[in-house]
């Protein structure tokens, strides 16, 4: 349950991340889109167990009290920013810059532009990838074991240590995750056809 | 399509200045100070070969292009992209590209309402009687549900026009609008701007096709290498060109087979 609890509320600021970064890129806001650009490189390279460890260690060092299951959504929303940056941003460039001029010919602000012309389109387009990051996320979420919250994965490392049943711990470990992403897996797909059936491929 | 009267007076007040507008991308000048006046209710053609800056004029006069010299004048207000006034003098100027750009995600009703709705705040009701007048003149009011990918080339570019009209612009800009459809398709895109034309509306028409130039233009303006090399009415322009330029660009239109 932890595993989820955090993994959603991870993965909701990673969307909010990405969605600010996204619009700081989009109307190219100084500094601050090359601040969003180093951040975008660290954290997609970087892999999250280190990350982790940077929030989880580094973080008391210079003052700041953590708890374990902050950093786990901290962590999560620290790399999930960039991905879902990455999904919004593939999804904005593929709308046609016609499309821009035409929009901006009717008279529409830059903003009306985003919302009503641009950001639709481009929904529809990353949405495949944006699930792609759900998924990748959620999964994720296993690394969470090493700084000591209680996940699905320390929850295995935990049983077998009591039980010694290593084989029936982990292909239990494996099922709740199926558990947990084959639902959001599914759903994903339908809401991808539903998308697709209202509207595209002009 | 000759039924057009040539001894309609049709030259109003002047709508659009152009003064000395000059254009450059990095070293390359594509428009070298094209002045041009453009008079109420005046239906000019530009006309000229690829490359020589026609679409790029359309587009500086919509503020699309930033410009490096000159003004161009709407009502004696300044149209550039640096005009805080910018978007209300867009409403003002409506265009037609070639590739119609509708938006995807919206249905043909709602392609035409954005605008009307959202930008001049009009009652949605008042904005959707008056588009679905117009879609019924074109003969698309069963398409107003429909979705653009689900039209043709031709009738996309008819909902385009509408769209464009809805705003209540005071000059139409057609930028190469049949370009892009099937030879059966030009035809009814272009009734449709014949008939804006007879209405009176003030436009501005880049096009290759020379039999509808002649047809619709008040005054046909010849583009060669970013400058106004000749213009004139159309009898003129394409039956006794002045410039050897000119008459060069109007042979291509021609075909001819010689026989032995």
């Amino acid at each position: 349950m932890l595993t989820l609890q955090i993994g959603v509320l991870g993965i909701l600021a990673s969307i909010a991340i990405g969605i600010i970064c996204t619009m700081i890129q989009y109307f190219k806001v100084p500094i601050a889109r090359h601040v969003v650009s180093v951040y975008v490189e660290i954290s997609r390279n970087t892999p999250l167990l280190i990350q982790l460890f940077f929030i989880y260690y580094g973080l008391p060092k210079i003052g700041i009290r953590t708890n374990p299951y902050a950093c786990g959504v901290a962590g999560l929303a620290f790399l999930g920013g960039s991905y879902m940056t990455e999904a919004f941003r593939s999804g904005i460039e593929a709308v046609d810059r016609v499309q821009t001029e035409s929009a901006a010919s009717l008279g529409l602000s830059g903003l009306q532009i985003l919302r009503y012309v641009i950001f639709p389109q481009a929904l529809t387009i990353s949405f495949p990838a944006f699930m792609a990051n759900v998924i990748f996320l959620l999964k994720e979420t296993s690394v969470f074991s090493a700084i000591s919250l209680m996940d699905l994965m320390f929850t295995a490392k935990d049983l077998i240590g009591l039980y010694y049943q290593t084989t029936e711990s982990l292909f239990l470990l494996v099922v709740f995750y199926l558990l947990i992403l084959l639902p959001v897996s599914v759903l994903g797909s339908f809401i991808e056809r539903r998308m697709r059936y209202a509207g595209f491929g002009s | 399509m000759a039924e057009k009267e040539m001894t309609e007076v049709k030259k109003g007040a002047p709508l659009l200045v152009v003064d000395h507008l000059t254009k450059r991308f990095a070293d390359l000048t594509v428009l070298d100070g094209i002045s041009l006046t453009v008079h109420e209710g005046e239906v000019i053609v530009i006309v000229g070969p690829s490359g020589c800056g026609k679409s790029t004029f359309l587009r500086c006069l919509n503020a699309l292009e930033d410009i490096q010299g000159g003004e161009i004048l709407l009502h004696g207000e300044r149209i550039s992209q640096n005009n805080k006034n910018l978007t209300e003098l867009r409403q003002k100027v409506g265009m037609v590209f070639q590739s119609y750009e509708l938006f995807p995600h919206l249905n043909v009703l709602d392609n035409i309402l954005l605008a009307p709705t959202r930008v001049q705040k009009r009652k949605r009701e008042e904005v959707k009687e008056e588009a679905l007048a117009l879609l019924a003149r074109i003969g698309l009011e069963s398409k107003a549900e429909s979705f653009p990918r689900q039209l043709s080339g031709g009738q996309k570019q008819r909902v385009a026009i509408i769209r464009a009209l809805c705003m209540h612009p005071e000059v139409m800009l057609f930028d190469e609008v049949t370009a892009a459809l099937d030879p059966e398709m030009v035809r009814e895109v272009l009734d449709v701007i014949l008939e804006l034309a007879n209405q009176g509306k003030t436009m501005l028409i880049v096009t290759h096709e020379m039999q509808f130039a002649r047809a619709i233009a008040d005054r046909v303006i010849f583009l060669n290498e970013g400058d106004i090399c000749e213009e004139g009415p159309p009898e003129e322009f394409f039956d006794h060109p002045k410039t050897e330029r000119a008459r060069q660009f109007l042979q291509t239109f021609t075909f001819s087979r010689k026989k032995s």
